[in-house]
């Protein structure tokens, strides 16, 4: 790379007098559109955002950004209806236990506190490992180098949003033990005991 | 001496879309204070019904019923799980124990659950219990590792945690072998001799029923025959 006075290129590049374009580096990189207005409108240039340049790539770092999202949505999803079922199963095979513990006076509200409680917990241990094997992945992730020294991945382990992520899977396990925690509570002593 | 209980005209009728299956048809069944008495009849005769009925378990479609005093028909549902938890004790076919408890902590259960945990004071009324079933070296027993006639013993001293007005047994030596059914019996009629405390036992078993002081007989939901003396204790 070579650098030039502007007096020694213009020859160089016939061009008596002016530049060919001014680039300007902005400290948030997402007010881009609104700072080449603004220039356009002060000077009577043209000015064009980086965005509007790299139309192409904007348009796939917003579709990369999606499903990353969709990704997330989905995989929580799946936990939800993993736990739901679980807790399904626990309260289909525990019917026996739940009815004798009905046929000795423990409330519904009870049986169903139980479930809840166990969806809570099995939420909280749940994204708890997920955040630190997320985080520990990430870090390990983030060592691996190209031959020039560059990063290989560009992950960053400490921007992970991992509160969020802790609260809407303990919310969601909660949540997905609603159901299994009502059907066990609504279970007929008798019949759970006579089976 | 009032009686422990007092079912009048009790009727049950099912039913099953447009069917209608009458169960029980005006049974009267009377318990006095420490009565060990058996409940027999073929399978369909109503005696599994009337037990469920007098237990709370279901509500009957006619009659009265009054246990230890107390009028029961007209509680509502969080009522009769308080009654069932202080008032009476529960002995089923298949022990259905807490696996993931100790004997202990088992037979603590009906105490402990509507307190929220387990006191010193229920542990140790447990304990004297599972001593009084012959369970003092399986205390601490995971409820797992337990055989069979052990699991029913604790069933046995889990009923009576609470000290109830009466106890409910369904079929409780169904599932055991000859020795262990005959232990489990054994120590029924012992905790009803010395603790003077009243057992209504469902049973189409003749051999249990002769191990009771009365036998009370159903067929096609009447009561057919009461036999043996109403005396507690014998």
């Amino acid at each position: 790379m070579a650098y030039l006075s502007i007096q020694t290129a213009r020859p160089l590049f016939l061009l008596p007098e002016g530049v060919t374009n001014i680039e300007v580096k902005l400290v948030d990189p997402a007010r881009a559109r609104e700072f080449a207005t603004f220039m356009a409108e002060a000077t009577g240039l043209r000015a064009t955002s980086w965005q509007e340049k790299n139309a192409n790539l904007e348009g796939a770092l917003a579709a990369q950004a999606q499903t990353g999202t969709l990704i997330q949505i989905f995989s929580l999803i799946s936990v939800l209806i993993g736990i739901a079922s679980a807790l399904s199963l626990s309260a289909n095979r525990r019917r026996g236990e739940i009815g004798i513990m009905r046929a000795f006076g423990v409330s519904k509200r009870f049986i169903g506190a139980v479930f809840v409680l166990q969806g809570l917990l099995i939420g909280m241990v749940g994204a708890s490992i997920g955040c630190v094997g997320g985080f520990a992945l990430c870090s390990w992730l983030a060592t691996m180098t190209k031959p020039d020294g560059t990063m290989a991945l560009p992950i960053a382990p400490r921007e992970g949003g991992y509160v969020a992520v802790f609260l809407l899977t303990t919310l969601g396990a909660v949540l997905a033990s609603v159901i299994p925690a009502r059907s066990a509570a609504r279970l007929d002593p008798l019949e759970a005991i006579q089976q | 001496m009032s009686a422990v209980l007092d079912a009048r005209e009790i009727g049950m009728t099912f039913r099953n879309g447009d069917e209608l299956t009458e169960v029980l048809k005006g049974v009267d069944l009377t318990l006095e204070p420490g009565e060990l008495a058996a409940l027999l009849g073929a399978s369909g005769s109503g005696k599994s019904t009337l037990l469920s009925i007098v237990g709370l378990l279901l509500r009957p479609t006619l009659g009265t019923i009054t246990i230890g005093g107390q009028r029961v028909e007209g509680l509502s549902e969080a009522e009769r799980a308080q009654f069932r938890n202080q008032r009476l004790g529960f002995i089923f076919q298949f022990h259905h124990l807490l696996p993931d408890f100790t004997a202990t902590e088992n037979v603590a259960f009906p105490a402990a659950a509507p307190a929220g945990g387990i006191t010193p004071a229920m542990r140790s009324r447990a304990r004297e219990l599972l001593a009084r079933v012959g369970l003092s070296d399986r205390m601490d027993f995971p409820a797992t590792r337990l055989s069979g006639g052990q699991k029913q013993r604790v069933a046995i001293a889990r009923s009576l945690m609470n000290k109830p007005d009466l106890v409910l047994a369904d079929e409780p030596t169904g599932s055991l072998d000859r020795v262990a059914a005959e232990q489990v019996l054994d120590l029924m009629r012992e905790v009803n001799r010395e603790d003077n405390a009243t057992f209504l036992i469902c049973t189409h078993d003749e051999q249990v029923a002769a191990r009771c002081t009365r036998r009370i007989s159903l067929r096609d939901g009447r009561v057919e025959s009461v036999a043996g003396a109403s005396e507690p204790g014998q």
